[in-house]
C-alpha cells in the first residue's frame, strides 16, 4: 500500500496528483497576500515551532492547501491543529462551482493520519470539529469517535 | 446527474465545510490540556478507546472529568459531582 495523494479537479472529476511537503516561510506569508486566505498562517498562535505545517502543492508548485499538526501527549497523538484550502478552493471563499478542487480536507485528514504514524502516535489523531453537523459527518464517513471535551 | 452534482455527493465534507466556515476549528491550550490528560489517563489503564466497551469509554471519561476538575480546585461536594455517580 503507497500513500499516493491526490486532490479532485472539480470540472473534469480528473485525479490530479499533489505532493505534500513542508510549508515554507514563503508559502506561509502568501497567506497574508493578494487573495488572502481566511488564516493568516504566519500568526503568532501558528507560529508555534511544535506545531508543523505542510504545503499541498500541485504539479507546477502552486500551492492549494495547508494543514497543522502537532503531536502531543508524550507521542500519544497528532492533534490538527488548523487546516485550510486555498482560496481558489476555499468552500467559504468560493462558489462550488467555481472551486478549482474537491476533497482537499479530506487529503489533509489522510496526511494527518500518515504523520501520526510515521511519528509512533498509532495513527491517532484528534481535531475540533468546526459545527455539530460536522462532527457527525466526520464520525460516519471517517469513522470518526467522539472523545470528551472540557465542556462535554 | 453532472461531474460536479455527482461530486458533491461524493466529498460531501467540502459541502458541509462550506457551511460551517471550514474544515476544524483551531483548539483552545484548555482543550488540548484536556485531551492531553484524556489519552493519559486512556494509556494508564491500557485502554485504546477507539476499541473500548461503552463501560470503558464511561470509565474514561469519569477518570478525566474529576481529575480535570480537581486539578482546577473543584472539590467534590461543592461543585463537582463525583465519580460515577449521577
Amino acid at each position: 500500500m503507497f500513500f499516493d495523494p491526490f486532490v479532485i479537479a472539480s470540472q473534469t472529476g480528473e485525479r490530479i496528483p499533489v505532493q505534500i511537503v513542508p510549508a515554507t516561510v514563503a508559502n506561509l506569508s502568501a497567506t497574508k497576500g493578494d487573495p488572502k486566505w481566511q488564516t493568516d498562517w504566519s500568526s503568532d498562535y501558528l507560529s508555534d515551532p511544535s506545531i508543523e505545517k505542510f504545503a499541498v502543492k500541485v504539479c507546477d508548485g502552486a500551492l492549494i492547501g495547508l494543514g497543522a499538526y502537532q503531536i502531543r501527549g508524550k507521542k500519544a497523538y497528532v492533534y490538527i491543529v488548523y487546516m485550510e484550502s486555498a482560496p481558489h478552493s476555499n468552500q467559504t471563499m468560493k462558489p462550488q462551482n467555481e472551486r478549482s478542487y474537491f476533497g482537499i480536507g479530506a487529503l489533509l485528514i489522510a496526511f494527518g493520519i500518515k504523520y501520526s504514524i510515521d511519528h509512533g502516535c498509532r495513527g491517532d489523531i484528534v481535531f475540533d470539529a468546526k459545527t455539530d453537523e460536522l462532527a457527525r459527518h466526520y464520525e460516519s464517513d471517517f469513522h470518526a469517535i467522539r472523545i470528551p471535551s472540557e465542556n462535554s | 446527474m453532472s461531474i460536479q452534482d455527482e461530486l458533491l455527493n461524493h466529498y460531501q465534507l467540502d459541502v458541509l465545510a462550506e457551511k460551517a466556515g471550514g474544515y476544524v476549528a483551531a483548539p483552545t491550550a484548555e482543550s488540548l490540556d484536556y485531551t492531553d490528560l484524556f489519552f493519559s489517563v486512556c494509556q494508564q489503564f491500557g485502554i485504546r478507546y477507539s476499541q473500548a466497551t461503552p463501560k470503558e469509554r464511561f470509565f474514561v471519561d469519569e477518570v478525566t472529568r474529576v481529575t480535570w476538575a480537581i486539578q482546577h480546585g473543584e472539590r467534590i461536594g461543592e461543585n463537582l459531582r463525583p465519580a460515577f455517580s449521577a
